[in-house]
């Protein structure tokens, strides 16, 4: 690289300053400037000149929507909710309903106990949440929420429910199967769970809150009864020959369709 | 204060900074690249590179203004290099002296600094001005410029230099500062 005078440098200082000096002449000034506060002196207030050379450039409107697409460029939008978060935020609308629900359950405790399984929302939408009251056989306990996947979730809501510290709750098909989704303690029979669960509109029955021991504490019939169980509405009856899953000594209060959990 | 919010990624900090410098941003690409769809590009190139690197900004070497006019130039600058393999034709360059040199409406708006400079510019002989604005707005070396001018290229470095030592001369001294 060859070295510049001072003279040379103050000579090519303009093109240096408006950025237009070949790459060797670039180099060989910029070495010069290292050692030179006069030359590095002149070059600042030229690159000063430059600039406002460029500041004198008219302005001009940009195009409609230029805006717009700068913007969502530098701050992209929110991203979309991705699957995990549909189960929690589902979650959150039915804390919300399940409040309601529970207010109109306490006000009309005796009816809503034995009400028809219902739609939260739009009947004609096959994602609407459905809605069935959580009984035992004699009283309401609790809600029961489950949405349409996919994906599906399900919201039990309780209150005065049984004693038990741990509880857990499973979905019965109309084929008979049933499937244990979730596990959720009660504090002095009070509790609240939801999560992730196989709902389908047409396939589910019920929901059903078991103990540690596969007893059947509460039941929710969001739809008709397994093909096997024809009376939903006996369901607390003693009725070994009718569940799949039950046991003949299953006692009819306390052990209200008590049968072994299958296995998962 | 808009930097800041820019480099901390603050949506309303964009929105304010693009409002505020998207006219200039836009302006200066279309003067040099000449097409509004290639200076749409442009100017959302150089807002996202300001967006970038804000923390860049050292306000020490000039305002937001013209960090950001600097910005946008060299992009454009880079992508007429890019578009256009043959030189400025100095005929093109008379309307943009004359936006730059005469415009009532922006001398009424005008600061002292850029009156002066306008001022200054208008009075250089046309040779000189053509030289300057080929290689302060275009980004054209010395040797582009001549052979645009069929000049020698001793001739085009002369012209650059006197020329830019009579704006230097037409300034007040250096200022710096936020905006």
């Amino acid at each position: 690289m060859n070295e510049l005078t001072c003279q040379q440098c103050q000579d090519a200082a303009a093109e240096l300053a408006l950025d237009v000096l070949p790459c060797h002449e670039r180099a060989c000034a910029l070495a010069h400037l290292e050692v030179c506060t006069t030359c590095q002196d002149t070059v600042s207030a030229l690159t000063v000149t430059a600039d406002r050379l460029i500041e004198l450039l008219p302005a001009a409107q940009p195009p409609a929507g230029f805006e717009r697409r700068v913007i969502s460029a530098l701050v992209p939008p929110a991203p979309h909710p991705t699957r995990w978060w549909i189960p929690a935020a589902a979650t959150l609308l039915a804390l919300a309903l399940a409040a309601g629900g529970w207010i109109l359950g306490r006000s009309d405790y005796s009816s809503n106990a034995t009400d028809a399984p219902a739609d939260v929302g739009t009947p004609t939408d096959e994602r609407t949440v459905m809605y069935a009251p959580l009984t035992t056989a004699q009283h309401q306990i609790g809600n029961a929420y489950a949405y349409p996947g996919p994906p599906g979730w399900i919201y039990l809501a309780i209150d005065g429910g049984p004693a038990s510290n741990t509880v857990h709750c499973d979905v019965v098909r109309r084929d008979g199967s049933a499937v244990r989704v979730g596990t959720f303690p009660l504090d002095h029979g009070h509790g609240a769970w939801g999560g992730p669960a196989p709902v389908d509109r047409n396939a589910l029955t019920t929901a059903r809150l078991t103990d540690g021991h596969g007893t059947t504490l509460a039941i929710a019939h969001f739809g008709p009864a397994p093909h096997n169980r024809p009376h939903p509405a006996s369901h607390f009856d003693s009725r070994s020959d009718s569940h799949p899953d039950s046991r003949s000594d299953a006692h009819p209060e306390h052990h209200l369709d008590s049968h072994p959990q299958r296995p998962h | 204060m808009l930097l800041a919010g820019l480099g901390a990624g603050d949506a309303q900090a964009a929105v304010a900074f693009v409002r505020r410098f998207q006219p200039m941003v836009f302006g200066v690409a279309l003067a040099v690249v000449g097409d509004r769809g290639l200076a749409e590009d442009i100017a959302q190139q150089a807002f996202e590179r300001a967006w970038r690197h804000a923390g860049l900004y050292d306000p020490r070497r000039g305002s937001v203004r013209t960090w950001l006019t600097r910005i946008v130039h060299n992009l454009a600058v880079d992508a007429a290099r890019i578009r256009r393999p043959a030189p400025v034709d100095p005929d093109e360059l008379l309307p943009l002296i004359a936006a730059i040199t005469e415009s009532p409406e922006r001398r009424a708006l005008a600061n002292e600094t850029s009156t002066q400079l306008r001022t200054a510019l208008a009075a250089l002989p046309a040779e000189q001005a053509r030289a300057v604005v080929m290689a302060a707005v275009h980004g054209l070396t010395a040797r582009e410029i001549a052979d645009a001018e069929n000049v020698p290229v001793g001739t085009a470095k002369s012209r650059i230099r006197a020329a830019m030592t009579k704006l230097h001369a037409a300034l007040p001294a250096p200022r710096t500062g936020h905006e």
